[in-house]
C-alpha cells in the first residue's frame, strides 16, 4: 500500500467496479474471522498515555 | 513471538500527539523493521524529499491535516528494550507490533475503453485502508490477519453512525491471493498498485472468540 493512496486520485473502470460488486454479492462467506475487540484495545491504548 | 494471542493495545496517533511530541515518536519508531520491498511504507513512516527535492507528507502529516486517523497495535509492556522498535509512553515501554491507517476515499468510475479522456463520470465514496504494515520482527503468521480485522471492527463502529458499504485497500502484486482470502474482490490497479474492495457488512460476519 502507498502514502499515495491517500491523496492520489483512483480511477476504476466501471465495468470492472461492478463485476467486482456482483462477485462481492455473490461471496459464500464461511471464512472464519476472529473477534479482537480492536474498540477495547483502543480504548486500553489512550489509557497508556 | 508464541502462538497465544497477544494482550494488544491500539493507540491512535491523534491522543498520542496531545500529549508528546511528533519528534518523539518519530525517534520511537525509527528501528521499526519492515519487509523488504515495503518502500512506500517507509516513506510513510519517515518524512523523505520526492524527486523535486520537497519533503514528502509523513504519518504526521497526514493526522495533522485530518487526511486519516493513524492506528498503532502495541503488545504487552517490556523492559528489556534491546533491539525493539518500543513506543515509550509513561506508562511504560510498548513494542511497536504494526499500524494501520484508515480514511475515506472517493472512488471515481470511468468507462477508460469508450472514453480517454478520463473524465470522471460517478463517484463512490469507501473507506480506505490506507496502511496496514506488521513490525517485521514478528514472525507471528495470524499478525497481518489480526491487524485486518481491528481495521474492521473500527471502520464497522463507525459505519454504525455514518454509513457507506465498502472497504478499499491498495497492495501489491504478492497480496492478491492474500486479500483475496479476506474476501477482497479486484477492481483495478493504479500505477504499480492493485485496488481491492470488500463489503463493510460482510467483514463482521463468522466471527468467533480466540
Amino acid at each position: 500500500m502507498a502514502t499515495s493512496s491517500i491523496t492520489d486520485l483512483i480511477i476504476v473502470d466501471s465495468e470492472d467496479l461492478q463485476k467486482a460488486f456482483d462477485r462481492l454479492e455473490q461471496k459464500d462467506l464461511t471464512k472464519t474471522r476472529y473477534q479482537v475487540n480492536a474498540l477495547e484495545q483502543l480504548e486500553a491504548g489512550r489509557k497508556l498515555l | 513471538m508464541s502462538s497465544s494471542v497477544p494482550n494488544f493495545r491500539i493507540l491512535d496517533l491523534k491522543s498520542y500527539l496531545q500529549c508528546y511530541s511528533p519528534e518523539s515518536i518519530l525517534s520511537d519508531l525509527s528501528s521499526f523493521k519492515l519487509r523488504d520491498g515495503c518502500d512506500e511504507f517507509y516513506h510513510f513512516l519517515q518524512a523523505h524529499p520526492d524527486e523535486n527535492g520537497k519533503r514528502k507528507d509523513n504519518f504526521i502529516d497526514f493526522e495533522k491535516k485530518h487526511l486519516c486517523r493513524v492506528y498503532f497495535v502495541l503488545a504487552e509492556k517490556i523492559e528489556d528494550t534491546t533491539d525493539k522498535c518500543i513506543l515509550k509512553l509513561k506508562s511504560g515501554n510498548y513494542p511497536v507490533y504494526g499500524y494501520f491507517s484508515i480514511s475515506v476515499k472517493t472512488l471515481y468510475q470511468n468507462n477508460i475503453e469508450k472514453n480517454q479522456e478520463i473524465l470522471p463520470t460517478k463517484n463512490i465514496n469507501m473507506y480506505l485502508i490506507g496502511h496496514l504494515c506488521k513490525n517485521a520482527s514478528y514472525d507471528w503468521n495470524k499478525g497481518g490477519e489480526y491487524m485486518l480485522q481491528q481495521c474492521f471492527e473500527i471502520i464497522e463502529s463507525v459505519h454504525q453512525k455514518i454509513g457507506m458499504e465498502y472497504i478499499l485497500i491498495e497492495c501489491e502484486p504478492e497480496l492478491i491471493d492474500y486479500y483475496s482470502n479476506q474476501n477482497f474482490e479486484k477492481i483495478g490497479k493504479n500505477k504499480d498498485l492493485n485496488q481491492m474492495v470488500c463489503k463493510v457488512t460482510d467483514v463482521s460476519k463468522n466471527l468467533k472468540k480466540e
